[in-house]
């Protein structure tokens, strides 16, 4: 099943517009979410996959974030139930080239993959054409 | 030639004498005369003389003609005796006649003697000739005499009307009588009877007179010389033609030997029957069916019955219970067989009840005549009983004592089969008894040793005399060990072997010893002639008594070719004497040394002297000592020490080069002895104290006095635990010269031990190694310094792939949007707005980045003196719109410290930033109160800070709070460069910070500053 849905969490604002802008030219009428706040994008994860009616959506997570990491989110997100993980593909989207990230994110099994910004519209039509 | 006739004339009237020779002659009778008158001369005539024809007066004054006859008669009976008498008449002649006189002659007619006696010497001659048929006769008797005597049988005859007896020789010999000297008459006879037997002997011949039987009559005779014989006389009367008894005739046999035998035999039954009767020994005759016949006496005392009691009762009755099935059964296995006996212990009852052991013989006598019976024979043996059981329990002990000694103990028969060994040989050979038995005692000798324990053996036995030997005997683990042997014979009386007692006693440890001593004794030999010392041993007079190999070879090598001067038995005083004379001083001051030695003056003597050959220079040490084990001799030594003095030389000169590199190397030694508590410092160690030889005594005190004081008493502890340990060990101290610079020292020991592990002495370096440390520590700063800029560098690499590249990705996105996207309007101009922003930021970043590569730099800026309470008040000027806006409340107290040496414009900037971030994360509705107050501490200073704002979860953030753009807040805007700048200034001014918070409480920063 094809993603239906995109779940944003970036503290930068401006990458938040741009990737919205990127997604929108790529995958035209994709329904975007967005958190500038990673516990609230934590809260819609739990709270509205749960409801017994799969969405098959795609996270870009940021990794570096004041308040809560991309990491310390994913140590709360792999607590979550398998049900609304399966419904769920990460990928981490960072400006990061550094190597200890992307070493520690493929080693992460809940990261698909890793996005170093700027995410540009061949990069998401072809993920988006990857997804089951 | 015809012999004289002789003629014995007994007459006492000389002219008849003087008629008679001269009829005689007349007669022309060829004669000798005597002529006798008295009856002694006569007799004795008759006995020498032997005349052929006797002449007698009739009437003779001493004797009469009867008696002159009667004697002739008696002694020479068939010599012709003729009266020659004047008075006697016809009628009377004629009756002289019959009775045996040969003739008679009247005086007054003596003419006729001539013719009368030359017819009585006819009738003489013709009367021999008779005689010698008689003679053949009495022979003839005589043998049968003989045979008599040989069956000592000898008879006799009895007239009964005269009771004149006649003997045969045998009887005289049996009555050892002479028959001249016997009265030839009954009572005679009975003379010679025992007296005892008179009575009964001249009874039984009275009786036998009217009998015609033969009477046998058994007596005894005395013989003349006392001899007791025993004599059987059987007779018979022989009756006249009236039938009146006129003789007896009988025989008499000497029967003693008959009678002593028989006596002897009814002695010795006598004897035996007394034997029985007084025996101990208790003997029963029982009947077939057990009923007792006869009891012996000894029947009283050994079972208490009265011989008539037990009579007639059974034997079964008598025999313990327990006995009795096993003594019934073997009787009756004896009854059939005559002759037949067994032996039992019975316990047989006494009258009083006690049951006493007897040890007894049953035979079976049923068919012997006279008994009839089985013969029981019975020993009270209960006596032995308890010897036996003493003797068992004795044998016990001995036992037991044999087990328990230690040794190993053996018996043997007397050609050395053992028969008895202790445990103590089998727990050593492993051996069982039963292999040791016999010759099993052969097995564990060792095969080397046999011969020899062989021969001893057997030299043993030859001389009955105590076996001995020393020899290895195998354990039962297969090793061997010396043991002692020893065996002693048992003698008999005889003096032959019965048996052997042996033991047997390690003497491993004993042997071992002795091989030690051995070795001991040959190592010393070894040792002195090993040695190079040339050792002598003097008596008092100087002469050499023994040397070592070393001593001779010395000689030897030194042109002595017979060792004539100084070898042994030679004078060593006149060796030093020669030289003496030839002006050697050394061999003097030798001399004296050694009797100073001698004479006890001194205990020892050494001293060395030179002794250069022509091509090599040498020195020797010569020592005296009292030897050992004598007073009267020295030891006299010689060692070649030219290799010492040669070293000692380069010793001087290697000690001067050492003193050189030590002063160029700045290492020292010094050492302990010890035993003296001798402590040594060599020069340099001086030199590195800077202090004089005359100046300081070295001591461990000395060595601490120049020493920091606060590396006293780690240099302590550091010495006190090397004395308990005895371990090499070193250690790094500072020191403080004279003039007060600080340098540093490093010193490194280790023990010396002699042969009983006892220390005797530390050998200890010791250096300045101020050079090295200054370099260490700069080295030390660099390597902190590198690491701190390694850190940095980090951080700049964190900073360049997070803090500068996000930006820069924006851009990169932004401008690609802007370069391929067909944008709406909106779009664009979103897009716009988006890169200026991140070319902003890009901005910041980098101007971040060059104030903190600025405060790096500035640490070398020069320090003033900052007044905190100034600093204060100048921030709250910069701050005071949002301070006034925030109604924020500042309190400070720096009366405990107010002033520091600083770099102004950092302290200023660290409390600026503080400020800021207590304003900006202050707790919505609450005006922040804020508290800086200093305190004085032992390091120095600290500055508390207080803050009333949101606070950080530490136990999540704790790590990255002084992290670069580390922000924990989202509703302010924060580049995370604060906190960051905070802690990078307080680490350049030389302090410490650290954080206390709590969420939504407030936040503590502890500041610490080192005075």
């Amino acid at each position: 099943m094809k993603p239906s849905r995109f779940i944003i969490i970036d503290d930068d604002r401006q990458d938040i517009s741009l990737s919205k802008l990127y997604i929108k030219h790529a995958l035209p009428g994709m329904q975007i979410v967005d958190f500038v706040m990673p516990e609230q994008g934590f809260d819609y994860i739990k709270t509205s996959f749960n409801t017994g009616n799969p969405i098959q959506s795609v996270l870009f997570l940021d990794l570096n974030m004041p308040t809560m990491t991309g990491w310390e989110f994913l140590e709360k997100y792999e607590m979550l139930d398998e049900k609304i993980k399966d419904q769920i593909c990460v990928y981490i989207t960072s400006s990061s080239i550094d190597s200890r990230d992307t070493d520690r994110a493929a080693a992460n099994k809940n990261i698909k993959g890793y996005l170093v910004k700027p995410t540009t519209v061949a990069v998401i039509k072809k993920l988006y054409e990857e997804c089951v | 030639m015809r012999e004289k006739t002789k003629i014995l004339i007994v007459e006492h009237e000389a002219n008849d004498i003087e008629l008679i020779l001269h009829e005689l002659k007349k007669g022309e009778i060829d004669f000798v005369s005597e002529i006798v008158e008295t009856q002694k001369s006569y007799v004795k005539a008759l006995e020498t003389f032997k005349p052929d024809v006797i002449l007698s007066d009739y009437a003779l004054p001493s004797f009469n003609g009867d008696e002159v006859f009667e004697i002739r008669e008696r002694v020479a009976p068939l010599t012709p005796f003729i009266f020659v008498s004047g008075s006697i008449g016809e009628e009377q002649s004629i009756e002289y006649i019959k009775n045996g006189v040969t003739d008679y002659v009247l005086k007054d007619k003596l003419f006729s003697l001539g013719i009368k006696v030359k017819r009585a010497l006819r009738e003489a001659k013709e009367r021999d000739q008779k005689n010698n048929i008689k003679i053949a006769l009495e022979q003839s008797e005589r043998r049968l005499a003989k045979a008599q005597q040989v069956a000592q049988i000898g008879n006799w005859e009895t007239d009964l009307s005269s009771l004149h007896v006649t003997w045969s020789e045998e009887t005289y010999r049996i009555f050892d009588i002479d028959p001249k000297n016997f009265g030839s008459a009954h009572a005679d006879f009975l003379n010679h009877v025992h007296p005892e037997d008179r009575v009964k002997v001249d009874t039984a011949f009275k009786e036998s007179l009217d009998k015609t039987t033969t009477a046998i009559l058994e007596h005894r005779i005395v013989t003349p010389n006392g001899v007791l014989k025993y004599v059987e006389e059987r007779w018979q009367i022989i009756f006249d033609k009236n039938g009146l008894p006129a003789t007896a005739v009988g025989t008499c046999q000497d029967i003693s030997i008959r009678r002593k035998s028989e006596e002897k035999l009814m002695q010795s039954e006598n004897r035996f029957r007394r034997l029985i009767e007084a025996s101990a020994d208790l003997m029963l005759l029982c009947s077939i069916e057990g009923k007792i016949m006869y009891g012996s006496p000894s029947i009283s005392t050994s079972l208490g019955y009265v011989p008539a009691e037990i009579v007639g009762t059974f034997v079964f009755d008598i025999i313990h219970p327990d006995d009795l099935p096993d003594f019934a059964e073997e009787r009756k296995a004896i009854l059939k067989y005559p002759g037949q006996s067994f032996n039992k212990q019975l316990i047989i009852k006494h009258k009083n009840g006690e049951w006493i052991w007897h040890e007894s013989t049953i035979n079976n006598m049923l068919e012997e005549p006279g008994i009839h019976a089985l013969v029981g024979n019975f020993r009270n043996i209960s006596e032995r009983k308890k010897a036996d059981e003493a003797i068992i329990a004795s044998e016990e002990e001995i036992r037991d004592m044999a087990e328990s000694m230690p040794q190993i103990v053996w018996v043997t028969t007397k050609d050395g089969k053992n028969t008895y060994f202790n445990h103590q040989w089998m727990d050593y050979t492993g051996l069982t008894l039963e292999e040791s038995n016999g010759d099993g005692w052969l097995i564990p000798f060792h095969d080397e040793d046999k011969p020899q324990a062989w021969a001893a053996w057997n030299n043993a036995m030859n001389s009955k005399s105590e076996y001995i030997v020393e020899c290895r005997l195998r354990k039962h683990d297969g090793s061997y060990r010396w043991w002692l042997i020893k065996g002693v014979p048992k003698l008999n009386e005889k003096g032959e072997i019965l048996k052997w007692y042996g033991t047997c006693t390690d003497i491993e440890k004993l042997k071992e010893a002795e091989r030690e001593i051995k070795k001991s004794e040959k190592f010393t030999h070894g040792v002195l002639n090993s040695l190079s010392k040339h050792i002598a041993v003097l008596d008092r007079e100087g002469k050499i008594i023994a040397v070592n190999d070393s001593w001779n070879r010395f000689a030897l090598e030194n042109g002595e070719t017979t060792l004539q001067r100084t070898g042994e038995g030679t004078n060593y005083f006149d060796v030093c004497k020669r030289s003496i004379q030839r002006g050697d001083e050394l061999a003097g001051a030798a001399l004296a040394g050694i009797l100073n030695v001698m004479n006890e003056k001194e205990s020892s003597f050494y001293f060395e002297y030179p002794c250069h050959s022509a091509t090599t220079k040498r020195w020797f040490g010569m020592r005296v000592i009292k030897f050992v084990s004598d007073e009267s001799m020295v030891v006299v030594s010689h060692l070649n020490i030219t290799e010492r003095k040669l070293a000692e030389e380069n010793l001087l000169k290697s000690e001067a080069r050492l003193k050189e590199a030590q002063a160029l190397a700045h290492i020292s030694n010094w050492d302990i002895d010890l035993t003296l508590n001798v402590h040594t410092w060599s020069d340099e160690l001086y030199n590195i104290f800077e202090l004089n030889k005359d100046e300081i005594i070295p001591s461990a005190e000395s060595f601490l006095s120049v020493m920091h004081p606060d590396d006293r008493l780690f240099a302590q502890v550091k010495m006190e635990e090397a004395f308990t340990t005895l371990k090499s060990s070193s250690f790094n101290f500072r020191f403080i010269l004279r003039n007060g610079t600080l340098r540093y020292g490093y010193t490194d020991w280790r023990f010396e031990f002699d042969a009983a592990n006892k220390p005797i002495r530390i050998y200890g370096i010791l250096q300045d190694v101020t050079e090295r440390k200054i370099a260490e520590q700069e080295r030390e700063r660099i390597t902190n310094d590198l690491l701190e800029r390694n850190k940095d560098l980090e951080q700049f690499t964190y900073i360049v792939s997070h803090n500068l590249r996000s930006p820069v990705a924006n851009i990169l996105g932004t401008t690609e949007a802007l370069r391929t996207l067909k944008l709406e309007e909106e779009e664009r101009e979103e897009m716009i707005f988006n890169l200026s922003t991140s070319v902003i930021k890009l901005n910041t970043v980098i101007e971040d980045l060059n104030q903190i590569l600025k405060t790096k730099r500035n640490i070398t800026e020069a320090r003033e003196t900052a007044s905190l309470s100034h600093i204060i008040k100048n921030i709250r000027i910069g701050l005071s719109e949002q301070i006034k806006k925030d109604e924020v409340d500042i309190k400070t107290d720096f009366t405990a410290i107010d002033k520091l040496e600083t770099l102004k414009s950092y302290l200023y900037s660290i409390f600026f930033n503080l400020i800021s971030n207590s304003i900006k994360y202050r707790q919505p509705n609450v005006p922040p109160v804020i508290e800086i107050k200093s305190y004085k501490t032992d390091e120095g200073m600290e500055i508390h800070f207080q803050d009333n704002g949101l606070g950080i979860d530490l136990q999540q953030k704790g790590d990255k709070v002084f992290g670069l753009y580390k922000r924990f807040h989202d509703h302010v805007e924060g580049k995370g460069m604060g906190l960051f700048m905070v802690k990078t200034q307080v680490v350049t001014l030389g302090g410490k910070i650290r954080i206390e918070s709590e969420v939504n409480k407030g936040t503590k920063f502890i500041i610490q500053f080192p005075s």
